[in-house]
Protein backbone atom coordinates (compact mmCIF):
# COMPACT_ATOMS: atom_id res chain seq x y z
CA UNK A 1 0.00 0.00 0.00
CA UNK A 2 1.68 3.63 -0.78
CA UNK A 3 1.44 5.14 2.58
CA UNK A 4 2.68 8.77 1.22
CA UNK A 5 0.08 9.20 -1.83
CA UNK A 6 -0.46 12.56 -2.58
CA UNK A 7 -3.00 12.89 -4.39
CA UNK A 8 -5.85 15.01 -3.54
CA UNK A 9 -9.25 13.80 -2.34
CA UNK A 10 -12.11 15.90 -3.07
CA UNK A 11 -15.34 16.62 -1.67
CA UNK A 12 -14.85 15.10 2.17
CA UNK A 13 -18.51 15.95 3.74
CA UNK A 14 -17.46 17.64 6.42
CA UNK A 15 -20.02 15.94 8.78
CA UNK A 16 -17.61 13.04 8.31
CA UNK A 17 -14.78 15.17 9.92
CA UNK A 18 -16.71 16.45 12.87
CA UNK A 19 -17.92 13.09 13.63
CA UNK A 20 -14.16 11.64 13.57
CA UNK A 21 -13.88 13.46 16.75
CA UNK A 22 -14.17 11.54 20.51
CA UNK A 23 -16.70 14.10 21.68
CA UNK A 24 -18.34 13.39 24.71
CA UNK A 25 -21.84 11.62 23.29
CA UNK A 26 -24.69 10.91 25.37
CA UNK A 27 -24.59 6.65 25.38
CA UNK A 28 -26.97 4.27 27.20
CA UNK A 29 -24.86 4.76 30.21
CA UNK A 30 -25.62 8.49 30.56
CA UNK A 31 -29.75 7.50 29.87
CA UNK A 32 -29.38 4.47 32.24
CA UNK A 33 -27.98 6.60 35.09
CA UNK A 34 -30.68 9.67 34.87
CA UNK A 35 -33.49 7.24 34.50
CA UNK A 36 -32.30 5.42 37.58
CA UNK A 37 -31.70 8.82 39.45
CA UNK A 38 -35.29 9.90 38.61
CA UNK A 39 -36.44 6.80 39.36
CA UNK A 40 -35.27 6.41 42.91
CA UNK A 41 -36.88 9.81 43.32
CA UNK A 42 -40.41 8.81 43.02
CA UNK A 43 -40.21 5.33 44.21
CA UNK A 44 -36.90 5.07 46.63
CA UNK A 45 -38.51 7.87 49.11
CA UNK A 46 -36.07 5.49 52.23
CA UNK A 47 -33.24 5.78 50.38
CA UNK A 48 -32.74 9.14 49.68
CA UNK A 49 -30.00 10.26 52.31
CA UNK A 50 -28.13 7.16 50.60
CA UNK A 51 -28.95 8.83 47.06
CA UNK A 52 -27.68 12.24 48.45
CA UNK A 53 -24.24 10.73 49.42
CA UNK A 54 -23.88 8.77 46.07
CA UNK A 55 -24.63 12.38 44.27
CA UNK A 56 -22.27 14.22 45.70
CA UNK A 57 -19.40 11.44 45.15
CA UNK A 58 -20.89 11.78 41.96
CA UNK A 59 -19.82 15.48 41.62
CA UNK A 60 -16.32 14.76 43.56
CA UNK A 61 -15.57 12.02 41.35
CA UNK A 62 -16.50 14.35 38.20
CA UNK A 63 -14.12 17.11 39.48
CA UNK A 64 -11.07 14.18 39.64
CA UNK A 65 -12.23 13.08 36.46
CA UNK A 66 -11.47 16.32 34.75
CA UNK A 67 -8.13 16.47 36.04
CA UNK A 68 -7.02 12.89 36.39
CA UNK A 69 -8.94 11.34 33.11
CA UNK A 70 -9.13 14.55 30.96
CA UNK A 71 -5.86 16.47 31.86
CA UNK A 72 -3.33 14.00 33.50
CA UNK A 73 -3.25 15.67 36.45
CA UNK A 74 -2.48 12.89 39.16
CA UNK A 75 -4.09 13.81 42.27
CA UNK A 76 -4.66 11.67 45.31
CA UNK A 77 -5.65 14.54 47.48
CA UNK A 78 -8.95 16.14 46.10
CA UNK A 79 -10.79 15.44 49.02
CA UNK A 80 -8.54 18.68 50.93
CA UNK A 81 -11.19 20.84 48.12
CA UNK A 82 -13.96 19.45 49.12
CA UNK A 83 -13.14 19.50 52.34
CA UNK A 84 -12.23 23.51 52.18
CA UNK A 85 -15.53 23.85 49.91
CA UNK A 86 -17.47 21.94 52.71
CA UNK A 87 -15.60 24.34 55.75
CA UNK A 88 -16.51 27.19 53.62
CA UNK A 89 -19.77 26.58 53.13
CA UNK A 90 -20.68 26.02 56.84
CA UNK A 91 -18.70 28.94 58.21
CA UNK A 92 -20.43 31.29 55.44
CA UNK A 93 -23.67 29.64 56.69
CA UNK A 94 -22.83 30.18 60.32
CA UNK A 95 -21.58 33.85 60.16
CA UNK A 96 -22.66 35.42 57.30
CA UNK A 97 -25.55 34.32 55.57
CA UNK A 98 -28.02 31.01 55.52
CA UNK A 99 -29.14 31.07 52.05
CA UNK A 100 -27.80 27.72 50.45
CA UNK A 101 -27.10 28.26 46.76
CA UNK A 102 -24.88 31.48 47.84
CA UNK A 103 -22.96 28.87 50.20
CA UNK A 104 -22.44 26.55 47.11
CA UNK A 105 -20.90 29.81 45.62
CA UNK A 106 -18.65 30.48 48.13
CA UNK A 107 -17.91 26.76 48.98
CA UNK A 108 -16.38 26.62 45.20
CA UNK A 109 -14.96 29.86 45.43
CA UNK A 110 -12.92 29.12 48.61
CA UNK A 111 -12.05 25.68 46.97
CA UNK A 112 -11.52 26.68 43.83
CA UNK A 113 -8.86 29.46 45.03
CA UNK A 114 -6.81 26.94 47.10
CA UNK A 115 -6.88 24.75 43.80
CA UNK A 116 -5.13 28.02 42.37
CA UNK A 117 -2.65 28.90 44.65
CA UNK A 118 -1.74 24.85 45.45
CA UNK A 119 -1.69 24.32 41.82
CA UNK A 120 1.55 26.81 41.27
CA UNK A 121 2.99 24.24 43.19
CA UNK A 122 1.55 20.78 41.75
CA UNK A 123 1.13 21.14 38.46
CA UNK A 124 5.28 22.08 38.26
CA UNK A 125 5.76 18.61 38.48
CA UNK A 126 4.54 15.49 37.51
CA UNK A 127 4.08 11.67 38.00
CA UNK A 128 4.63 10.07 41.27
CA UNK A 129 5.85 13.63 42.60
CA UNK A 130 2.74 15.36 41.93
CA UNK A 131 0.93 12.35 43.36
CA UNK A 132 3.47 13.08 46.68
CA UNK A 133 2.49 16.53 46.51
CA UNK A 134 -1.28 16.25 46.68
CA UNK A 135 -0.82 13.79 49.21
CA UNK A 136 1.37 15.95 51.34
CA UNK A 137 -0.80 19.19 50.74
CA UNK A 138 -3.60 16.84 51.75
CA UNK A 139 -2.32 16.14 54.77
CA UNK A 140 -1.21 19.49 55.99
CA UNK A 141 -4.56 20.72 55.59
CA UNK A 142 -5.98 18.07 57.62
CA UNK A 143 -3.41 18.97 60.74
CA UNK A 144 -4.43 22.64 60.37
CA UNK A 145 -7.89 21.76 60.39
CA UNK A 146 -7.48 19.38 63.35
CA UNK A 147 -5.57 21.89 65.23
CA UNK A 148 -7.74 25.26 64.75
CA UNK A 149 -10.01 24.34 66.62
CA UNK A 150 -11.54 27.75 67.38
CA UNK A 151 -12.47 27.81 63.81
CA UNK A 152 -13.16 24.26 62.36
CA UNK A 153 -14.27 22.77 65.54
CA UNK A 154 -11.33 20.40 65.29
CA UNK A 155 -12.00 16.50 65.98
CA UNK A 156 -15.45 17.59 67.26
CA UNK A 157 -16.29 19.15 63.79
CA UNK A 158 -18.21 21.95 62.95
CA UNK A 159 -22.58 22.23 63.37
CA UNK A 160 -24.85 24.08 64.59
CA UNK A 161 -25.95 26.31 61.58
CA UNK A 162 -28.78 26.74 59.88
CA UNK A 163 -29.30 26.35 56.26
CA UNK A 164 -32.61 28.50 54.85
CA UNK A 165 -34.59 26.63 52.40
CA UNK A 166 -33.80 26.66 48.98
CA UNK A 167 -34.78 30.15 46.57
CA UNK A 168 -36.55 30.72 50.41
CA UNK A 169 -39.15 27.89 49.51
CA UNK A 170 -38.11 24.34 49.52
CA UNK A 171 -36.90 23.82 52.84
CA UNK A 172 -34.78 20.45 54.19
CA UNK A 173 -36.49 18.19 55.41
CA UNK A 174 -35.62 14.97 58.32
CA UNK A 175 -36.02 12.36 55.10
CA UNK A 176 -33.61 13.97 52.84
CA UNK A 177 -36.24 14.13 49.82
CA UNK A 178 -35.37 18.04 49.07
CA UNK A 179 -31.84 17.22 49.86
CA UNK A 180 -31.81 14.61 46.86
CA UNK A 181 -33.54 16.72 44.81
CA UNK A 182 -31.29 19.72 45.68
CA UNK A 183 -27.90 17.61 44.76
CA UNK A 184 -29.06 16.01 41.54
CA UNK A 185 -30.07 19.72 40.54
CA UNK A 186 -26.65 20.56 41.26
CA UNK A 187 -25.54 17.82 39.59
CA UNK A 188 -27.38 17.98 36.21
CA UNK A 189 -25.68 21.45 36.80
CA UNK A 190 -22.38 20.62 36.86
CA UNK A 191 -22.56 17.76 34.35
CA UNK A 192 -23.95 20.34 31.68
CA UNK A 193 -20.87 22.49 32.53
CA UNK A 194 -18.57 19.35 32.67
CA UNK A 195 -19.80 18.54 29.32
CA UNK A 196 -19.64 22.07 27.83
CA UNK A 197 -15.65 22.00 29.12
CA UNK A 198 -14.49 18.38 27.60
CA UNK A 199 -15.48 19.21 24.06
CA UNK A 200 -14.77 22.81 23.61
CA UNK A 201 -11.14 23.53 22.29
CA UNK A 202 -10.02 23.92 26.05
CA UNK A 203 -11.16 20.11 26.17
CA UNK A 204 -9.22 19.14 23.55
CA UNK A 205 -6.13 20.88 24.21
CA UNK A 206 -6.53 19.42 27.74
CA UNK A 207 -6.29 16.00 26.47
CA UNK A 208 -3.38 17.05 24.30
CA UNK A 209 -1.69 17.62 27.34
CA UNK A 210 -1.90 14.89 29.05
CA UNK A 211 -0.81 12.54 25.76
CA UNK A 212 2.10 14.89 25.30
CA UNK A 213 2.79 18.04 27.17
CA UNK A 214 5.95 18.61 25.33
CA UNK A 215 4.24 19.16 21.91
CA UNK A 216 0.99 21.17 22.57
CA UNK A 217 4.14 23.28 24.27
CA UNK A 218 5.78 22.89 20.65
CA UNK A 219 2.45 24.01 19.31
CA UNK A 220 2.53 26.97 20.93
CA UNK A 221 0.17 26.47 23.67
CA UNK A 222 0.85 27.56 26.70
CA UNK A 223 0.74 24.11 28.82
CA UNK A 224 1.00 25.43 32.28
CA UNK A 225 -1.77 28.15 32.24
CA UNK A 226 -3.95 25.71 31.69
CA UNK A 227 -3.56 22.89 33.56
CA UNK A 228 -3.92 25.66 36.42
CA UNK A 229 -7.19 26.45 34.55
CA UNK A 230 -8.27 23.17 34.68
CA UNK A 231 -6.95 22.69 38.25
CA UNK A 232 -8.94 25.55 39.23
CA UNK A 233 -11.84 24.19 37.90
CA UNK A 234 -11.92 20.80 39.37
CA UNK A 235 -10.89 21.78 43.13
CA UNK A 236 -13.91 24.16 42.79
CA UNK A 237 -16.52 21.62 41.69
CA UNK A 238 -14.74 19.13 44.39
CA UNK A 239 -15.64 22.37 46.50
CA UNK A 240 -18.97 22.39 45.64
CA UNK A 241 -19.72 18.75 45.89
CA UNK A 242 -17.70 19.42 49.98
CA UNK A 243 -20.47 22.46 50.14
CA UNK A 244 -23.51 20.62 49.23
CA UNK A 245 -22.55 17.94 51.80
CA UNK A 246 -21.89 20.10 54.78
CA UNK A 247 -25.48 21.72 53.78
CA UNK A 248 -27.40 18.66 53.65
CA UNK A 249 -26.21 16.56 56.56
CA UNK A 250 -25.55 20.00 58.64
CA UNK A 251 -22.01 18.59 60.16
CA UNK A 252 -18.67 19.12 58.72
CA UNK A 253 -16.11 16.73 60.28
CA UNK A 254 -12.12 16.89 59.62
CA UNK A 255 -12.61 13.29 58.00
CA UNK A 256 -14.09 15.55 54.69
CA UNK A 257 -10.66 16.46 54.09
CA UNK A 258 -9.00 13.24 54.69
CA UNK A 259 -6.81 11.02 52.07
CA UNK A 260 -9.60 8.46 52.82
CA UNK A 261 -11.58 10.23 50.90
CA UNK A 262 -9.46 10.73 48.60
CA UNK A 263 -8.44 7.46 47.70
CA UNK A 264 -11.85 6.32 47.43
CA UNK A 265 -13.04 9.31 44.79
CA UNK A 266 -10.00 7.64 42.96
CA UNK A 267 -10.93 3.96 43.57
CA UNK A 268 -14.81 5.37 41.76
CA UNK A 269 -13.06 6.55 39.13
CA UNK A 270 -11.27 3.53 38.60
CA UNK A 271 -14.38 1.44 38.47
CA UNK A 272 -16.47 3.87 36.56
CA UNK A 273 -13.90 4.26 33.95
CA UNK A 274 -11.66 7.56 33.74
CA UNK A 275 -12.09 10.57 30.57
CA UNK A 276 -15.58 9.57 29.82
CA UNK A 277 -17.35 11.94 32.42
CA UNK A 278 -20.35 8.67 32.80
CA UNK A 279 -17.24 6.81 35.00
CA UNK A 280 -18.11 9.18 37.71
CA UNK A 281 -21.90 8.40 37.08
CA UNK A 282 -21.66 4.76 37.67
CA UNK A 283 -18.39 4.47 40.09
CA UNK A 284 -19.98 6.00 42.49
CA UNK A 285 -23.11 4.50 41.99
CA UNK A 286 -21.78 1.40 42.55
CA UNK A 287 -18.70 2.31 44.93
CA UNK A 288 -21.63 4.27 47.70
CA UNK A 289 -24.07 1.60 47.28
CA UNK A 290 -21.86 -1.10 47.73
CA UNK A 291 -19.89 0.15 50.75
CA UNK A 292 -23.15 0.82 52.55
CA UNK A 293 -24.94 -2.79 51.43
CA UNK A 294 -21.62 -4.67 52.38
CA UNK A 295 -21.33 -2.39 55.70
CA UNK A 296 -24.86 -3.61 56.71
CA UNK A 297 -23.71 -7.13 55.78
CA UNK A 298 -20.72 -6.91 58.07
CA UNK A 299 -19.94 -4.04 59.76
CA UNK A 300 -16.42 -5.42 60.51
CA UNK A 301 -15.44 -6.81 57.84
CA UNK A 302 -16.68 -4.74 54.37
CA UNK A 303 -13.30 -3.46 53.31
CA UNK A 304 -12.87 -6.69 52.72
CA UNK A 305 -15.82 -7.33 49.93
CA UNK A 306 -15.26 -3.34 48.62
CA UNK A 307 -11.11 -4.70 47.79
CA UNK A 308 -12.32 -7.91 45.98
CA UNK A 309 -14.72 -5.66 44.29
CA UNK A 310 -11.56 -3.48 43.35
CA UNK A 311 -9.72 -6.13 41.95
CA UNK A 312 -12.69 -7.84 39.95
CA UNK A 313 -12.86 -4.60 38.35
CA UNK A 314 -9.70 -3.51 37.31
CA UNK A 315 -9.29 -7.54 36.45
CA UNK A 316 -12.13 -7.88 34.24
CA UNK A 317 -12.93 -3.83 32.77
CA UNK A 318 -9.44 -2.04 33.38
CA UNK A 319 -11.23 0.93 31.69
CA UNK A 320 -14.11 1.06 34.20
CA UNK A 321 -17.30 -0.89 33.87
CA UNK A 322 -18.86 2.49 31.52
CA UNK A 323 -17.22 1.44 28.38
CA UNK A 324 -18.35 -2.34 29.09
CA UNK A 325 -22.19 -0.91 29.04
CA UNK A 326 -22.04 1.32 26.34
CA UNK A 327 -20.31 -1.48 24.35
CA UNK A 328 -23.67 -3.59 25.33
CA UNK A 329 -25.90 -0.96 24.54
CA UNK A 330 -24.13 -0.55 21.07
CA UNK A 331 -24.49 -4.69 20.80
CA UNK A 332 -28.06 -4.27 21.07
CA UNK A 333 -28.55 -1.11 19.25
CA UNK A 334 -26.97 -2.87 16.04
CA UNK A 335 -29.17 -5.93 16.62
CA UNK A 336 -32.11 -3.79 16.28
CA UNK A 337 -30.71 -2.59 12.95
CA UNK A 338 -30.21 -5.87 11.48
CA UNK A 339 -33.07 -7.69 11.22
CA UNK B 1 17.08 43.05 2.88
CA UNK B 2 13.22 43.25 3.26
CA UNK B 3 12.43 39.77 3.03
CA UNK B 4 14.87 37.93 4.85
CA UNK B 5 12.62 35.59 7.66
CA UNK B 6 15.09 34.37 9.42
CA UNK B 7 18.34 35.42 10.43
CA UNK B 8 21.26 33.91 12.33
CA UNK B 9 24.12 35.86 13.54
CA UNK B 10 26.97 34.60 15.48
CA UNK B 11 25.62 31.86 16.80
CA UNK B 12 27.79 30.13 19.86
CA UNK B 13 26.75 27.38 21.96
CA UNK B 14 29.61 25.48 24.23
CA UNK B 15 28.58 22.87 27.22
CA UNK B 16 32.06 23.67 29.62
CA UNK B 17 34.98 23.57 27.52
CA UNK B 18 33.14 21.69 24.39
CA UNK B 19 32.20 24.21 21.79
CA UNK B 20 29.44 22.25 19.36
CA UNK B 21 28.12 24.99 17.48
CA UNK B 22 30.77 27.84 16.83
CA UNK B 23 29.93 31.25 14.65
CA UNK B 24 27.38 29.80 12.55
CA UNK B 25 25.46 32.67 10.32
CA UNK B 26 22.92 32.22 7.84
CA UNK B 27 19.84 33.57 6.79
CA UNK B 28 16.48 32.43 5.24
CA UNK B 29 14.81 34.42 2.72
CA UNK B 30 10.85 33.95 2.11
CA UNK B 31 10.38 30.66 0.40
CA UNK B 32 14.00 29.79 0.72
CA UNK B 33 14.63 25.46 0.52
CA UNK B 34 17.56 25.48 2.76
CA UNK B 35 18.95 22.09 3.48
CA UNK B 36 21.39 21.44 6.67
CA UNK B 37 23.99 18.54 6.09
CA UNK B 38 26.52 17.06 7.60
CA UNK B 39 28.02 14.22 9.11
CA UNK B 40 26.89 12.48 12.18
CA UNK B 41 28.01 14.55 15.63
CA UNK B 42 28.36 17.46 13.18
CA UNK B 43 25.77 19.71 15.41
CA UNK B 44 23.17 20.03 13.79
CA UNK B 45 20.18 19.08 16.05
CA UNK B 46 22.00 21.18 17.98
CA UNK B 47 21.61 24.19 15.45
CA UNK B 48 17.85 22.92 15.56
CA UNK B 49 17.46 23.15 18.93
CA UNK B 50 19.15 26.53 19.39
CA UNK B 51 16.64 27.92 16.76
CA UNK B 52 13.54 26.66 17.85
CA UNK B 53 14.63 27.38 21.72
CA UNK B 54 14.93 24.08 23.31
CA UNK B 55 18.23 24.84 23.90
CA UNK B 56 20.04 28.66 24.74
CA UNK B 57 22.66 29.71 22.86
CA UNK B 58 26.29 31.10 24.48
CA UNK B 59 26.24 33.84 21.83
CA UNK B 60 24.91 35.46 19.10
CA UNK B 61 21.48 36.08 18.07
CA UNK B 62 18.42 34.93 16.47
CA UNK B 63 16.12 36.87 14.52
CA UNK B 64 12.55 36.15 13.63
CA UNK B 65 11.54 38.83 10.75
CA UNK B 66 13.51 41.22 12.03
CA UNK B 67 12.26 40.55 15.59
CA UNK B 68 14.86 39.09 17.92
CA UNK B 69 13.83 35.87 19.17
CA UNK B 70 17.12 34.84 21.46
CA UNK B 71 15.55 35.06 24.83
CA UNK B 72 12.03 33.33 23.46
CA UNK B 73 10.38 30.67 25.38
CA UNK B 74 10.15 27.78 22.34
CA UNK B 75 6.33 28.47 22.89
CA UNK B 76 6.31 31.64 22.13
CA UNK B 77 8.32 31.16 18.91
CA UNK B 78 6.29 28.72 17.82
CA UNK B 79 3.62 31.18 18.10
CA UNK B 80 5.17 33.71 15.82
CA UNK B 81 5.85 31.28 13.41
CA UNK B 82 8.57 29.10 13.78
CA UNK B 83 7.40 25.66 13.56
CA UNK B 84 9.20 22.17 13.33
CA UNK B 85 8.64 18.45 12.94
CA UNK B 86 10.11 15.65 15.27
CA UNK B 87 12.92 13.22 13.66
CA UNK B 88 10.64 10.86 16.38
CA UNK B 89 7.04 11.18 15.58
CA UNK B 90 5.47 13.12 18.60
CA UNK B 91 2.06 13.21 18.43
CA UNK B 92 -0.93 12.69 20.46
CA UNK B 93 -1.45 8.63 20.63
CA UNK B 94 -4.83 8.34 21.83
CA UNK B 95 -6.17 10.76 19.91
CA UNK B 96 -7.48 10.63 16.33
CA UNK B 97 -6.02 11.90 13.54
CA UNK B 98 -8.15 14.19 13.02
CA UNK B 99 -8.44 15.56 16.83
CA UNK B 100 -4.28 15.63 16.36
CA UNK B 101 -4.50 17.90 13.78
CA UNK B 102 -7.32 20.07 15.44
CA UNK B 103 -5.07 20.67 18.14
CA UNK B 104 -2.54 22.67 16.08
CA UNK B 105 -5.40 24.36 14.54
CA UNK B 106 -6.81 25.40 17.65
CA UNK B 107 -3.60 26.72 18.86
CA UNK B 108 -3.31 28.65 15.23
CA UNK B 109 -6.07 30.01 15.99
CA UNK B 110 -5.63 31.07 19.43
CA UNK B 111 -8.99 29.46 20.76
CA UNK B 112 -7.36 27.20 23.07
CA UNK B 113 -8.53 28.75 26.05
CA UNK B 114 -12.43 28.84 24.64
CA UNK B 115 -14.13 26.77 27.60
CA UNK B 116 -17.46 26.47 25.41
CA UNK B 117 -18.50 25.93 21.63
CA UNK B 118 -17.89 22.39 20.61
CA UNK B 119 -15.02 21.55 18.91
CA UNK B 120 -16.40 19.85 16.22
CA UNK B 121 -19.00 22.62 15.60
CA UNK B 122 -16.34 25.33 15.23
CA UNK B 123 -17.14 25.59 10.93
CA UNK B 124 -13.69 27.57 10.48
CA UNK B 125 -12.18 24.75 12.35
CA UNK B 126 -13.39 22.27 10.30
CA UNK B 127 -12.91 23.97 6.94
CA UNK B 128 -9.34 24.13 7.63
CA UNK B 129 -9.27 20.73 9.14
CA UNK B 130 -10.73 19.42 5.82
CA UNK B 131 -8.20 21.02 3.98
CA UNK B 132 -5.37 19.71 5.76
CA UNK B 133 -6.89 16.37 5.40
CA UNK B 134 -6.90 16.38 1.70
CA UNK B 135 -3.39 18.11 1.41
CA UNK B 136 -1.88 15.12 3.43
CA UNK B 137 -4.53 12.78 1.62
CA UNK B 138 -5.66 11.15 5.39
CA UNK B 139 -9.21 11.66 5.35
CA UNK B 140 -9.76 7.91 4.66
CA UNK B 141 -7.87 7.86 8.57
CA UNK B 142 -9.65 10.57 9.78
CA UNK B 143 -11.08 8.54 12.69
CA UNK B 144 -8.43 6.11 13.13
CA UNK B 145 -6.26 6.25 17.25
CA UNK B 146 -2.80 7.67 16.14
CA UNK B 147 -1.72 4.33 18.08
CA UNK B 148 -3.02 2.41 15.22
CA UNK B 149 -1.52 4.30 12.27
CA UNK B 150 1.45 2.61 9.84
CA UNK B 151 4.42 4.87 10.68
CA UNK B 152 4.35 6.39 7.20
CA UNK B 153 1.25 7.76 7.94
CA UNK B 154 2.11 9.35 11.16
CA UNK B 155 4.97 10.80 9.70
CA UNK B 156 2.29 12.74 7.59
CA UNK B 157 0.83 13.65 10.58
CA UNK B 158 3.55 15.03 12.21
CA UNK B 159 3.98 17.65 8.66
CA UNK B 160 0.39 18.44 8.65
CA UNK B 161 0.66 19.40 12.41
CA UNK B 162 3.50 21.63 11.61
CA UNK B 163 1.99 23.00 8.24
CA UNK B 164 -1.65 23.76 10.85
CA UNK B 165 0.66 26.11 12.15
CA UNK B 166 0.95 28.51 9.22
CA UNK B 167 4.55 29.21 10.24
CA UNK B 168 6.39 31.66 8.66
CA UNK B 169 9.72 29.06 8.95
CA UNK B 170 9.06 25.14 8.79
CA UNK B 171 12.60 22.76 10.15
CA UNK B 172 11.55 19.37 9.68
CA UNK B 173 13.80 16.96 11.37
CA UNK B 174 14.97 14.55 9.19
CA UNK B 175 11.55 13.64 7.31
CA UNK B 176 12.47 10.71 5.63
CA UNK B 177 13.74 9.25 8.74
CA UNK B 178 12.58 5.35 9.01
CA UNK B 179 10.44 5.70 5.93
CA UNK B 180 10.78 2.95 3.57
CA UNK B 181 12.82 3.56 0.60
CA UNK B 182 9.83 3.63 -1.98
CA UNK B 183 8.29 6.27 0.13
CA UNK B 184 10.95 8.72 0.18
CA UNK B 185 9.95 9.46 -3.15
CA UNK B 186 6.42 10.80 -2.59
CA UNK B 187 7.69 12.62 0.59
CA UNK B 188 9.85 14.72 -2.33
CA UNK B 189 6.74 15.17 -3.80
CA UNK B 190 5.03 16.21 -0.93
CA UNK B 191 7.80 18.85 0.18
CA UNK B 192 7.62 20.22 -3.38
CA UNK B 193 4.07 21.32 -2.76
CA UNK B 194 4.39 22.93 0.68
CA UNK B 195 3.71 26.50 0.20
CA UNK B 196 5.83 28.80 -1.63
CA UNK B 197 6.07 32.13 0.64
CA UNK B 198 7.42 29.26 4.14
CA UNK B 199 10.64 29.19 4.19
CA UNK B 200 12.37 25.66 4.80
CA UNK B 201 14.96 24.02 6.63
CA UNK B 202 15.57 20.51 6.27
CA UNK B 203 17.85 18.28 7.88
CA UNK B 204 18.00 14.94 5.92
CA UNK B 205 20.51 12.03 5.18
CA UNK B 206 18.93 11.08 2.38
CA UNK B 207 20.95 13.05 -0.54
CA UNK B 208 18.02 12.47 -2.79
CA UNK B 209 16.21 14.59 -1.04
CA UNK B 210 18.83 17.02 -0.18
CA UNK B 211 19.46 17.55 -4.17
CA UNK B 212 15.93 16.99 -4.92
CA UNK B 213 14.72 20.08 -2.22
CA UNK B 214 16.95 22.43 -1.45
CA UNK B 215 17.77 25.51 -3.75
CA UNK B 216 20.55 25.88 -0.90
CA UNK B 217 22.94 23.81 1.11
CA UNK B 218 24.35 24.74 4.44
CA UNK B 219 27.52 21.95 5.57
CA UNK B 220 28.43 21.61 8.97
CA UNK B 221 30.96 20.42 10.17
CA UNK B 222 32.25 19.58 13.88
CA UNK B 223 30.22 22.82 14.78
CA UNK B 224 31.03 24.92 12.20
CA UNK B 225 30.08 25.72 8.71
CA UNK B 226 31.88 24.03 6.60
CA UNK B 227 30.73 25.83 3.04
CA UNK B 228 27.00 27.16 2.07
CA UNK B 229 26.00 27.12 -1.66
CA UNK B 230 23.70 26.13 -4.23
CA UNK B 231 23.26 22.18 -4.65
CA UNK B 232 25.89 22.48 -7.73
CA UNK B 233 28.08 24.39 -5.90
CA UNK B 234 28.13 21.73 -3.18
CA UNK B 235 28.28 18.95 -5.05
CA UNK B 236 31.56 19.79 -6.68
CA UNK B 237 32.87 21.51 -3.79
CA UNK B 238 35.92 19.10 -3.10
CA UNK B 239 36.06 19.80 0.96
CA UNK B 240 32.33 18.55 1.37
CA UNK B 241 33.40 15.05 -0.48
CA UNK B 242 35.79 14.70 1.71
CA UNK B 243 33.99 15.28 5.07
CA UNK B 244 30.60 13.97 3.88
CA UNK B 245 29.82 12.57 0.82
CA UNK B 246 32.75 10.93 0.44
CA UNK B 247 32.32 8.58 2.99
CA UNK B 248 28.95 7.78 1.67
CA UNK B 249 28.90 7.03 -1.53
CA UNK B 250 29.23 9.15 -4.91
CA UNK B 251 26.64 10.81 -6.77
Amino acid sequence: MAVLKVTPSKDTPKRDIAASFGSHRLGLSDALVWALAIFAYFFLGAYHQLGTQVIIMIILALSLDLAIGYSGIESLGHAVFFGIGAYAAALFALNVLSEPLTGLVVGGLAAGAFGFVTGLLVLRVRGLTQVILTIAIGAVVLQVATTWKSVTGGDDGLAGYQVAPILGRYSFDLYGHTAYLYSLCVLAFVFALARILVNSPFGYVLRGIRDNDQRMRMLGVPVAARLLLIYSISAAIAGVAGAISAQVTGLVATDSLSFLLSGNVLIMLLIGGMGRLTGAFIGGIIFVIFSDRAAAIDPFNWLFMLGGLLILAVRFTPQGVGPWIDRMGGYLLDRRRKP
Amino acid sequence: MNDTVLEIVGLHKSFGALAVTRNINFRLEIGARHALIGPNGAGKTTLVNLITGALAPSSGSIRLEGRDITRYSPQRRVSLGLARTFQINSLFPSMTVVENIALAVVANMHIDAKLWGALNRRKQVLIELERLLDVFNLSGSACQLISNLAYGQRRLVELALALALKPKVLILDEPAAGLPKEDSGKLSELLRRLPADLAVIVIEHDMQIVFGFADRITVLAEGSVLTQGTPSEIRADAKVREVYLGQARND
